[in-house]
């Protein structure tokens, strides 16, 4: 119980209600990280002022939708905070696509001091961040989410490329796609290549010269051989727990290419974690 | 959900993938070549500009399609090659935020490039896929 003396009344005990205690210049930062578009979280909770007043408050944060954190301040009132609760109120991302942390920072341009963390974790339209009783996790806890992706179909005669988008990291699964050669004879042999952004860390080679005029497909997967080829399919091997972080490219390098092949956009199915 | 081709390198695609994420499309990189033509020169340059050549990897598969019946005038042989960025690549990826003054934020490309523009959706069927 918190109160003001009163002469000739008993000292008041002083026993906080909670650990965090925020003054006039205190203010709740929420920072997140996020890869669904239109998200908008919602928080909620309440306060005990100096004297002894429960007040609720609310506030909203928008996260950016291409894993770059955001972060907003909120001004809650001086007192302490009793609990809180940050969910999803708009938007329907995936469990793994949408990231908070709550903090007690103080100062609100310039530098910003974090005095303490509340909460952190994955949040949607149904699993809450809260606090007390939340956890404090981090952007990699945890499985990733799974996504199937289709890559830029590239233009005739063009390799197939697609990045690792900044803020994510990618466990690659499997990667699927067709390449069309045209009339000129020669024998290409495609190869999947995994590189950093600059130096070549892996390359599944194809065994089997693909000849004009003819619709191939390339299926690369994790695997411990690479499967028989079977009509117009070709295996390609990938190998397990391969990671790869952003700004590393999945491509193709195509020996004996010539400027009418084409091939088509790569899909790839990939568990996608946020960086943070 | 925009279907879009870039402006530097021609590829297709859509800007939000189909689970609602957003796609960041980034060009793929350029491959220069140095390459040994039949006539023994050697000559530097990137791969799309020997539009009358087939590039292979080694003598033997030359010699395998010379015996296929390929014209040995017409294959060349890469001796080195070198992976460069595109002149006006395109990387979508978000190198930082920026606030107007109206406080309206807005998204800076890592790299804007030649930019892009709105395409036409293929049919479905458009490129074969075979089963």
């Amino acid at each position: 119980m918190i109160g003001q003396s009163k002469p000739g009344a008993p000292a008041p005990l002083l026993v906080p209600p909670g650990a965090f205690y925020f003054r006039g210049d205190d203010d709740l930062r929420i920072v997140s990280f996020n890869s669904a578009s239109g998200v908008v979280l919602a928080g909620t909770g309440r306060m005990m002022t100096p004297d002894g007043a429960i007040v609720p408050f609310d506030f909203r944060h928008t996260p950016n939708t291409d894993r770059t954190a955001n972060a907003s301040m909120h001004a809650i009132g001086e007192g302490w905070l009793l609990h809180l609760t940050l969910i999803v109120a708009s938007g329907t991302p995936t469990f793994g696509q949408t990231w908070a942390s709550v903090q007690l920072v103080r100062g609100r341009t310039g530098n910003v001091t974090v005095l303490g963390e509340l909460a952190s974790g994955f949040v949607g339209t149904t699993q809450r961040l809260s606090w007390p009783g939340g956890t404090l996790g981090s952007t990699l806890e945890g499985p990733g989410r799974i996504r199937s992706i289709t890559g830029t179909d590239p233009a005739a005669g063009v390799e197939i490329s697609d990045t690792v988008p900044t803020g994510a990291r990618w466990k690659l699964f499997a990667w699927r796609a067709t390449l069309v050669t045209d009339a000129t004879a020669a024998n290409r042999l495609p190869a999947l290549v995994i590189d950093d952004g600059t130096t070549e860390i892996y390359r599944a080679v194809s065994t089997t010269n693909h000849t004009a005029s003819l619709t191939w497909a390339y299926n690369a997967a994790i695997a411990g051989a690479a499967a028989a080829q079977s009509a117009s399919n070709v295996g390609l091997i990938l190998p397990a727990s391969l990671v790869l972080l952003a700004g590393y490219r999945i491509r193709t390098v195509t020996a004996a290419i010539v400027a009418g092949d084409n091939w088509g956009a790569p899909q790839l199915l990939v568990e996608e974690s946020l960086e943070g | 959900m925009t279907y879009q081709q870039c402006n530097a390198c021609l590829g297709e695609y859509d800007d939000t993938s189909a689970d609602g994420a957003p796609y960041f499309h980034v060009c793929p990189p350029l491959e220069r070549v140095k390459i040994l033509r039949d006539d023994g020169t050697e000559t530097i340059g990137l791969r799309s500009e020997f539009t009358d050549l087939v590039l292979v990897e080694s003598q033997a598969a030359k010699d395998q399609a010379v015996e296929a019946g390929a014209n040995a005038a017409t294959i060349a042989i890469v001796l080195r090659r070198r992976f460069l960025e595109r002149p006006d690549h395109r990387d979508e990826n978000t190198l930082r935020w920026q606030e107007d003054p109206q406080g309206r934020r807005r998204r800076i490309l890592k790299a804007e490039g030649a930019g892009a523009r709105r395409a036409t959706r293929p049919q479905v069927d458009a490129v074969g896929d075979p089963v």
